[in-house]
């Protein structure tokens, strides 16, 4: 059976439009880190004072969505509203993370001695945007891989065994 | 392309064994990225979840994969639900033991309860059986296992994961299949 592997990319320009979002954010609250991810944490945007590198953003980003999805099964155990924003302190850091629906997040880390309220209002003032703009959100196809299934497993099988 | 891969399987079958294991092969072959994050109690049982990032080419075509495992204590089964999240998919740790043959029916029960939950069939996902602890003495059969423990008739590997045994089988057998039912459009020449 051959198989058309098609790789997928978030629309160019509503890609922009989330990045320019996320990076005016980030300078208006001197972040440390702003990430925009999915509820099953796939990163889509990302920025601060010192972008992390790919595969820490990667992990910021599935715990920024681990740590809002138990906080909302908490809620749901004790039969509350849906959970809206999530926030907790450090010794060093604030930590808050702002659900935009249907199944996005924003998570804004920033040093202590930020003031909180005007984060939390740049914060809000993102998020009507940023919603905005992800009621466009969609991925185009960018490349096409033509292999059949044998193939894809034998490539898999020298690559994961070492044999290149 | 990215792939977010889950083990899951009862208390204790080996889900953890295997990512760090596999953490290691692929770390020496440099397809890793990061560290292995590990979330466990002091009695080294997993808490939250174990992750790590491997990275790979595959005919010029960059596979981002994200490893994950559930938490395999019953107590815990909210958290596995956040953890399910969006899967493209699932490698069933099943306990060759005999004494866990109820542990094991009982998690491939409730993993299918929390995926209805958010509106997915378990059977419709990709996923492999591995079936665990091959060494053991009481090791339930093959057979037995896979009329009871393999609903999908989908691959299964044998494997004794603390020694690496069907560590590697087990994933790239999980990535050939979550690509194709998650990234391919299929058509038979």
């Amino acid at each position: 059976m051959e198989l058309d592997l098609v790789e997928y990319e978030i629309d160019r320009d509503i890609a922009a439009g989330l990045s320019s979002s996320i990076k005016k954010l980030s300078q208006r609250t001197q972040a440390e880190l702003v990430v925009l991810t999915d509820d099953a944490g796939r990163i889509i945007a990302v920025d601060g004072k010192k972008p992390p590198e790919d595969f820490k953003g990667e992990f910021i980003a599935s715990l920024i969505s681990g740590v809002f999805g138990a906080a909302v099964e908490m809620g749901k155990i004790l039969s509350l509203e849906d959970l809206e924003i999530l926030q907790y302190e450090s010794r060093n850091m604030d930590v808050i993370i702002r659900a935009i629906p249907p199944r996005f997040l924003l998570g804004v880390l920033i040093k202590k001695g930020t003031s909180l309220g005007t984060t939390r209002l740049f914060i809000k003032e993102s998020t009507e945007e940023l919603s905005r703009l992800l009621r466009n959100f969609k991925l185009v196809p960018v490349k096409v891989l033509k292999i059949d299934a044998k193939t894809l497993e034998e490539r898999l099988n020298q690559i994961l065994g070492g044999r290149k | 392309m990215k792939l977010k891969i889950v083990y899951f399987g009862s208390s204790l079958a080996g889900k953890s064994t295997n990512i760090k294991v596999l953490y290691k092969m692929l770390k020496a072959q440099n397809l890793v990225k990061g560290e292995l994050v590990s979330m466990q109690t002091d009695e080294q049982r997993t808490l939250f979840m174990d992750l790590f990032l491997t990275q790979m080419d595959i005919e010029g075509i960059q596979l981002d994969v994200k490893v994950m495992t559930t938490p395999g204590q019953f107590r815990l089964h909210s958290l596995r639900k956040v953890i399910m999240k969006d899967v493209d998919g699932l490698v069933f740790v099943v306990d060759s033991d005999s004494e866990r043959e109820r542990a094991n029916f009982l998690v491939l029960r409730e993993t299918a309860a929390v995926l209805k939950e958010r509106g997915e069939d378990l059977f419709n996902l990709p996923v492999v059986v591995q079936y665990n602890k091959r060494d053991l003495p009481n090791a339930m059969s093959v057979d037995e296992l896979e009329s009871r423990f393999n609903p999908w008739g989908t691959e299964y590997v044998l494997a004794i994961a603390t020694q690496g045994q069907g560590v590697r089988e087990t994933f790239s057998k999980i990535v050939k299949t979550a690509l194709a039912k998650r990234y391919a459009k299929n058509h038979d020449n």
